[in-house]
């Protein structure tokens, strides 16, 4: 028996050993985000916040520059690499969905009886856009709208009162812009108002909301022609490129050149008017907004108003096993649980139903222009869907790059564009 | 715990088993002193070669098989023939992005066989605080990519150190990275000013190899600097210039990370080169198959140029 004893012995360590490595072992969720900081920070609070709560499941939260961020999660995806939970922007949903790159949203594992009970804990259309086949993808956090930020000591310098004369049209905008553009020899040296040129989403968001404005789509109802040089959309890039051409009173080489965060300008007031979205506030810090005044999203016709609206929203990985989706689950309960706190520390308007009606939050919508921005949600609408709205974008940037920066035809340069779509729409 | 062997015919049998042993670990010993170098080198090779193949070529075959398929990533892939070739053939943005490749390559890599040469000639003088000079002339590739392409954008801004100097010497403000005329040659500058001192470096080492007696009589034969350098150091560096070439023209091809993050190939695509364009077909656009396919059509670039430069490498060996 003793020749055995060794063998036992050793046998009992590992097994020992085994499983107590099996016991302390953690499971990790770890969390992807695109960058913007004070998104960021908050985020970093509630997986701290989590962290202390469950010592043996802690969450591991990363973040990466907007644009690489959504191409690194497609390549993570692919390759079975990807974090447990992405927050993901609404545009790329069909992209991913129509791949089965999510797993289900399950509400009953939030609390929720069912989807329709979890629809009736948010704004009425909130939940819609994360919305496929009859099953939520996508739990939402920030809904964001464009609105009009303006620069009330230059408005002030130039004679204008900023509490009535801003502008309400984007005919407004180049009447009241030749007040406050500043030029020095035949340079300009502030704008009076520009668009953000750095990134074709950013386009998208201007020239979707424009061409609606003037009643046309940038895709025919089918999702597969491309209808963006309607007459509608020659009038939307006409007038997104009136302010460089015939107003004379925007610069866009300026934001083209100011990237990663495109509204940078407004605080270090090359500029004195820009379209930007609601986390802007919480961005800029409230010493810069003190000079600032936020106003709607300007309209061709103020009595049919439309504005872009995107969001945000945490989506789970459908790689991961069962067991852990559903800890994903909590993590995204836990996140979610505070609405106030997300609009405390980012602005941006979270999208549950009862979210005005929170304590503390009538004293932001006077100061933090909280009621500007639900004006503008009310009146807001999605990016049209279409699984490739990233050629999309990328082919009506090029269009009005062309149109802005070369004085290209509108027309023109809008048929070539629907070309490049409706090739891709063909693929 | 084992037992002991105890008869003399145990004690044989282990004797044998241990010399059976010893002839295996011992094999080599049995290879000539020729085949057992070359098997010393084989060994000394496998790190390098298992490498290639799992990094290198191994990649390349599988992009190349890709791209007879139809791959958006996240669903299996589909068998497509040469459509994403056609696909790539009718595709406006393919074409204007290998003439952007082609333009930024021969734009950066002739000034800086240019002007690599000239910088290291002048530092191949003997001057005071020469080595000073040459270590910060070497700072620009030291630093990170992805640092040099944050750096310049803030200078090329409208409202950036480049301009700020032009309008003190009463030039007009440029836009650099947004106009059409003025965005690649902006990119092509970082090009140049990021390759001139490695390649200067080069140019250096193959400047200080010619050895001092061919100048020296060359000066007691009355030959001038102009003409000591066209025919004594042109030839004797032709080997270097070519190396300096081939690399040059390499690596320029492959930029990427200064038009991904200084322009996005804007504008109107006029600083998308075709590694740009590959990236954002395959992870953008979700079409990797036809990514796949551009980089193959990349790849027959940089071979059939190399292959070229390899041909004049060795001419000028011989010569």
């Amino acid at each position: 028996m003793k020749r055995y004893l060794a063998a036992r012995l050793s046998f009992c360590l590992v097994t020992l050993l085994m499983s107590t490595f099996a016991f302390s072992q953690k499971t990790t969720i770890i969390w992807w985000e695109h960058s913007n900081p004070p998104h960021n920070n908050y985020s970093k609070e509630l997986v701290a916040d989590w962290n202390a709560k469950n010592p043996n499941t802690p969450a591991q939260y990363e973040f990466f520059a907007m644009t690489p961020y959504f191409k690194k999660l497609t390549a993570a995806l692919s390759t079975r690499s990807a974090a447990d939970m992405f927050t993901l922007i609404d545009t790329l949903m069909p992209s991913y969905t129509t791949k089965n790159a999510l797993a289900p949203i399950r509400p009953e594992w939030l609390g929720y009886k069912s989807l329709d009970d979890m629809k009736a804990h948010y704004v009425p259309g909130a939940l819609d856009g994360y919305i496929y086949q009859g099953k939520l993808y996508a739990v939402p956090v920030v809904a964001s709208v464009f609105s009009l930020y303006i620069n009330a000591k230059h408005f002030r310098e130039a004679g204008l009162d900023p509490e009535k004369d801003y502008p309400r049209t984007w005919e407004d905008i180049g009447r009241i812009g030749k007040k406050l553009v500043k030029m020095k020899g035949n340079k300009m040296d502030r704008e009076a108002f520009d668009f953000a040129m750095h990134s074709s989403t950013w386009t998208m968001w201007y020239f979707n909301a424009l061409i609606r404005q003037y009643g046309g789509e940038i895709l025919d109802a089918s999702g597969k022609k491309c209808t963006a040089n309607s007459n509608a959309g020659v009038s939307a890039m006409k007038a997104r490129a009136m302010f460089v051409l015939d107003y004379k009173i925007s610069d866009p080489t300026v934001s083209v050149g100011t990237n990663a965060l495109p509204a940078d300008d407004l605080p270090k007031e090359r500029i004195s008017m820009f379209i930007t979205h609601a986390g802007s506030v919480a961005q800029f810090g409230p010493e810069v907004m003190k000079d600032m005044k936020v106003v709607p999203f300007p309209q061709v016709n103020p009595q049919k108003p439309v504005t872009p609206i995107y969001g945000f929203a945490i989506a789970v990985n459908p790689q991961i096993p069962e067991a852990k989706q559903k800890l994903v689950h909590d993590l995204i309960k836990h996140v979610t649980k505070d609405p106030k706190g997300w609009y405390e520390k980012t602005s941006y308007p979270y999208p549950s139903k009862n979210f005005l009606e929170l304590p503390g939050i009538g004293e932001a919508r006077k100061t933090r222009y909280l009621d500007v921005f639900m004006t503008d949600i009310t009146n807001g609408r999605f990016i049209q869907r279409s699984p490739q709205i990233l050629e999309i974008n990328g082919a009506i940037h090029r269009a009005m790059e062309r149109v802005v920066l070369g004085g290209e035809n509108p027309k023109k340069s809008l048929d070539q564009a629907c070309k490049e779509i409706n090739a891709a729409l063909a693929r | 715990m084992g037992r002991k062997p105890g008869s003399p015919k145990e004690k044989a049998a282990v004797a044998g088993r241990f010399a059976r042993l010893w002839q295996w670990t011992a094999w080599p010993s049995s290879l000539s002193h020729r085949n057992r170098l070359c098997l010393a080198g084989v060994f000394f090779v496998v790190p390098a070669l298992i490498h290639l193949v799992v990094f290198k070529f191994y990649p390349l075959l599988e992009a190349f098989r890709l791209s007879f398929y139809r791959y958006d990533l996240m669903s299996p892939p589909t068998f497509a023939g040469l459509a994403n070739y056609k696909s790539l053939w009718e595709n406006p943005l393919f074409h204007q992005s290998f003439w952007v490749s082609v333009k930024y390559m021969f734009g950066v890599s002739i000034a800086e066989w240019f002007l690599a040469l000239g910088l290291a000639l002048l530092l191949n003088r003997a001057m005071a605080g020469r080595s000073l000079i040459r270590l910060a002339y070497f700072f620009p590739i030291a630093m990170s990519q992805i640092v040099v392409a944050m750096v310049w954008k803030f200078m090329y801004h409208p409202h950036g150190l480049v301009n700020i100097i032009l309008e003190f010497f009463g030039v007009d403000r440029i836009n650099w990275l947004s106009t059409e005329e003025t965005a690649l040659p902006s990119l092509i500058a970082i090009g140049i000013w990021r390759g001139i001192p490695l390649f200067g470096v080069i140019y250096l080492a193959g400047l200080q190899a010619i050895p001092k007696d061919y100048y020296e009589a060359a000066m007691i034969d009355g030959a001038g600097v102009f003409q000591r350098f066209i025919h004594i150091t042109i030839p004797l560096l032709l080997p270097t210039i070519l190396f300096v070439m081939v690399i040059s023209l390499l690596s320029a091809v492959k930029v990427f990370l200064n038009p991904l993050v200084m322009t996005e190939g804007g504008p109107n695509g006029t600083t998308r080169v075709l590694p740009y364009f590959i990236y954002e077909t395959g992870f953008a656009y979700f079409r990797m198959g036809e990514a796949a396919a551009a980089s193959v059509v990349l790849f027959v670039l940089v071979f059939g140029l190399t292959l070229i430069l390899l041909r004049l490498l060795r001419r000028g060996d011989v010569q």
